[in-house]
């Protein structure tokens, strides 16, 4: 079976690229429209932003570059060529993030708390995603391309994002410690020196414990695109002044969504927020991580198009479909208990110096050893 | 032109994706033009507001 961007199910199919080929030119047409608009509607920024959302969904769904599939290739398989793809990626974001942070205060890192909520939240998540097969991205973009399963499951995470972010408080209450900028707290040229260690051994020992086995990502395509999504990352944090993101995104249209349907949220810990508040009466345009959203999807989608794999055939039980929308809610609400999803928590988080986006990572895998046996008992096995 | 299953959920997520971005943009705060950002932070005053996933609930001294 031929690779589908960023996932690896068996229930999902390829088509003949030249059906999708002919579509490119307009979709580049389109974006570059979505683009003028947006510019011309809400500004520069803005306008960067979605050049720059789109940058990561092409890289993305280009490669096949899944953060989940990733972890899944390397657990199941000991095929170690995602794993590290995803450690050059964060490593060279972050030789560029924290200093740049560091010398810079108008631009913030991924900066979170220390809490219970953290540790349950990405332990679930990364159980989730595996069932999924997507994390905050991958289902972002396959939804793009029509996946019938990551259609499903968006719903369920922009709601469970939503009222995760509601809940967070009460989630917060049962305990926490202040967050822990590693530059902050040894220095810019420590951390760095000490994060590389980490992330190096790390590889080192993924490496290791390799076995020989037909890697879904030929070439030096996925080491390329780790390079480019680096540089597209430290270009998010210059231009929006903080990292990149997408589960806050998600959850805002969440809200805006339960706000159209009569829901008052000023009084609600997080969304009564006056930050959120201004969110929420503004245009998600305005947003930073909603545009970047945007513009991952139609990167996303112009790449598979190129790559003739835009329109992945789905087919799902009818306990399969239930699955992906209880699935999607559990995504969106335990990535707002742990501060982000694997882009937001894992990728800026270590690449931006913050110990929360260590904790996330542990946590996350350890749930991804849970995750993909329950995936295979679903039946959506890879 | 076969029209395929995938084929017409990818049109209905983008036509719902389009729709809520027009819905959101008509009921929104008129966007001021005069009171954008400048194109990128770096090097710029900080402009509050943004939202971050990692953001908590308040502004937490960071240790």
């Amino acid at each position: 079976m031929a690779a589908i961007p960023g996932d690896g199910t068996s229930s999902i199919r390829d088509e003949p690229r030249s059906a999708s080929h002919a579509a490119s030119p307009p979709l580049v047409i389109g974006a570059m429209m979505a683009w003028l608009a947006i510019t011309w509607m809400v500004g520069l920024r803005q306008g960067f932003l979605f050049l720059v959302g789109i940058g990561f969904g092409a890289i993305l769904a280009g490669v096949s570059f899944g953060f989940t599939t990733g972890w899944r290739a390397w657990i199941r398989d000991r095929d170690p060529t995602g794993f590290l793809a995803q450690l050059l990626a964060i490593g060279l974001a972050m030789l560029v993030s924290i200093p740049l942070i560091a010398g810079n205060e108008e631009l913030t890192g991924a900066i979170a708390p220390l809490s219970v909520s953290l540790v349950i939240g990405a332990f679930v998540f990364g159980a989730a995603m595996q069932i999924a097969d997507g994390c905050g991205s991958g289902t972002l973009y396959k939804a793009g391309l029509g996946n019938g399963f990551s259609l499903a499951v968006l719903p369920g995470f922009i709601a469970g994002s939503f009222i995760g972010a509601a809940h967070l408080d009460r989630w917060l209450a049962l305990g926490s410690l202040p967050p822990v900028s590693l530059p902050e707290h040894f220095g810019v040229g420590l951390a760095l020196v000490a994060q590389l260690a980490v992330l190096g051994a790390l590889g080192t020992w993924l490496w290791r414990k390799r076995k020989r086995t037909d890697t879904r990502w030929q070439g030096r395509g996925i080491y390329v695109a780790a390079v480019l999504l680096a540089v597209f990352a430290v270009l998010n944090l210059i231009i929006a002044g903080q990292p990149w993101g997408i589960v806050y995104g998600l959850g805002l249209w969440g809200a805006k969504i339960a706000t159209w349907f009569g829901a008052d949220l000023a009084a609600n810990a997080y969304w009564g927020n006056d930050a959120h508040q201004v969110r929420l009466e503004s245009s998600l345009l305005t947003d930073v991580t909603s545009v970047t959203n945007l513009g991952l999807l139609i990167g996303a989608l112009i790449a598979a198009n190129f790559r003739g794999r835009a329109r992945p055939a789905t087919s799902a039980s009818g306990k399969q479909w239930l699955v992906a929308l209880v699935t999607g809610l559990v995504l969106g609400y335990s990535a707002r208990l742990a501060f982000g999803c694997n882009v937001g928590a894992y990728f800026s988080g270590i690449s931006t110096g913050c110990l929360h986006g260590w904790v996330w990572f542990v946590a996350a895998f350890a749930g991804s050893f849970v995750g993909i046996p329950l995936r295979e008992r679903l039946g959506l096995k890879a | 032109m076969k029209l395929t299953r995938t084929a017409v959920f990818a049109a209905t997520f983008w036509v719902t994706a389009l729709a809520f971005v027009a819905i959101d943009w008509s009921r929104a705060t008129p966007h001021n033009r005069f009171d954008e950002p400048p194109p990128w932070q770096l090097g710029q005053d900080k402009v509050e507001g943004a939202s971050h996933c990692a953001a908590p609930l308040t502004s937490a001294p960071v240790r």
